[in-house]
């Protein structure tokens, strides 16, 4: 019942926002002379108006010359509305193509200045054992920000595909379990450092999802930073289990939790929580977001319980292939 | 000593990897675009080749295209690295006979290194 209820209030806005014209067009940034939706229906008004007119032109009139002659003034109307259309989806399939030349060019530009850097910093610092401890130091703050950067450019990079439609992904057949072990041993230092119990039940089968080997370590890794980051200490418990068709992953932790009231922008792109800031200031509120639009597009969901003070179930779906799954001896593991 | 060509127009990120691949103790030829990059796999025959894409005069694509109809060197094999990530140009690349391809800004130079030895055949 509250489903159907839901589903009615989900249509009902989606109908209020289709027929706000005004607004449609303010979303797509054209002026409402160029906007083919407000054109479209003040094409379709005129060829009712011109309708109409002409039928009670002719009944008063009768002169066959001057009908022909307003079918002919409202063609070259019609003919104009229509050039303007085609003006603007035109203009519109342009600044497309150009967003998303800008992306390519932006990720190159920005990526091989940050990589060069990185590869540098890794020569210098495999040298620099025989350096003093503060330029060490030094040098790893240097890493440590440049890692930054090249992840905020990821980030950014991400979104903007996103928004453009063209989210590269490079699917192929990858082993669940390996991606979620390898991720939690690389996180093993950051968790006994934030002084977490970090509790992992791996499945006893493995599961083979076809997704980009990338994507599914960053959505991982991104769940798993977040519950450290806003755990403030405590305990966070790893699992994933075959749920029909696919593989529910859980990460449950008991940090700040999610205030009721924003419980729905978390999947808002540079949404951040008011109780987190404190915790962790340098975040960007971009991950949940990009992590969602993956996942969706890879025929996953995910979804959250929240209590503030309490702390969060983030879980996530994804759907496994043919259902296929193997054995595997792994025992709990406690870090 | 093993000769590796790196074909890549940025100077920086062709001196961090020359380097790194020098201190493993590889002999190391440089080419700063397309044309070059061809001419001297012809004339040096190296064991194996690291090719951007995105290069001055011609492009990685069309270098490896040349470089996999020719008989000299056809066989050698071709790592790309570049920041292209799409994979569309990733299809066309392993079509075109790359042995592996690789995006930079994915890497640390010591997995490139090992790419390279795994390639190479020296792992």
């Amino acid at each position: 019942m509250e489903q159907t209820n839901e589903k009615k209030l989900g249509f009902l806005s989606y109908l209020r926002s289709e027929l706000d014209v005004v607004g449609q067009c303010r979303k797509i940034r054209v002026p409402l002379w160029q906007c083919p939706r407000l054109l479209f229906i003040g094409m379709g008004m005129v060829i009712i108006l011109a309708i109409v007119f002409t039928y009670f032109f002719v009944v008063i009139r009768t002169e066959p010359e001057i009908a022909a002659l307003i079918v002919m003034m409202v063609a070259g109307f019609l003919m104009v509305q229509s050039y303007l259309i085609l003006f603007a989806t035109e203009n519109l399939a342009e600044t497309n193509r150009l967003k998303n030349e800008f992306i390519n060019i932006t990720s190159h530009q920005l990526r091989s200045p940050l990589t060069a850097s990185k590869w540098a910093l890794e020569l210098v610092l495999e040298s620099a054992k025989d350096l003093p401890p503060e330029a060490q130091e030094n040098f790893r703050i240097i890493e440590d920000s440049n890692a930054r950067m090249g992840k905020l450019v990821y980030l950014l990079l991400q979104v903007a595909r996103i928004e453009a439609n063209t989210l590269k992904q490079h699917k192929r057949d990858v082993s669940f379990a390996e991606t979620v072990q390898a991720t939690v041993d690389q996180n093993k230092f950051f968790v006994k450092a934030s002084n977490i119990e970090l509790e992992f039940i791996p499945s006893k089968e493995d599961f083979e999802v076809n997704f980009d080997p990338e994507q599914l370590r960053f959505i991982i890794q991104e769940i798993l930073d977040n519950a450290i980051r806003y755990s403030g200490g405590g305990k966070i418990k790893i699992s994933y289990v075959r749920a029909n068709s696919n593989i529910l992953f859980e990460i449950k932790d008991s940090g700040v939790g999610i205030p009721k009231d924003e419980q729905k922008n978390i999947f808002q792109k540079f949404y951040r929580g008011s109780n987190i800031y404190t915790l962790s200031p340098g975040g960007t509120g971009l991950s949940l977001f990009i992590i969602k639009k993956m996942l969706e597009a890879n025929g996953g969901k995910i979804g959250f319980k929240s209590t503030t003070g309490e702390g969060s179930i983030f879980w996530f779906t994804i759907p496994l292939i043919n259902n296929s799954s193997k054995k595997i001896i792994q025992n709990k593991n406690q870090v | 000593m093993k000769k590796i060509l790196f074909v890549e127009d940025e100077q920086a990120l062709q001196r961090t990897i020359s380097e790194a691949l020098h201190r493993e103790g590889f002999e190391v030829l440089n080419a700063i675009d397309g044309d070059s990059g061809a001419r001297l796999a012809k004339t040096e025959k190296p064991d194996m080749i690291l090719l951007d894409l995105i290069l001055p005069r011609r492009s990685g694509f069309d270098v490896l295209k040349e470089l996999k109809e020719t008989e000299e060197t056809k066989d050698i094999p071709v790592i790309v690295l570049t920041n292209l990530e799409s994979p569309a140009d990733v299809d066309r690349a392993i079509e075109l006979g790359a042995t592996t391809y690789l995006v930079k800004a994915n890497y640390d130079l010591s997995d490139i290194v090992k790419k390279v030895k795994m390639a190479i055949g020296t792992k």
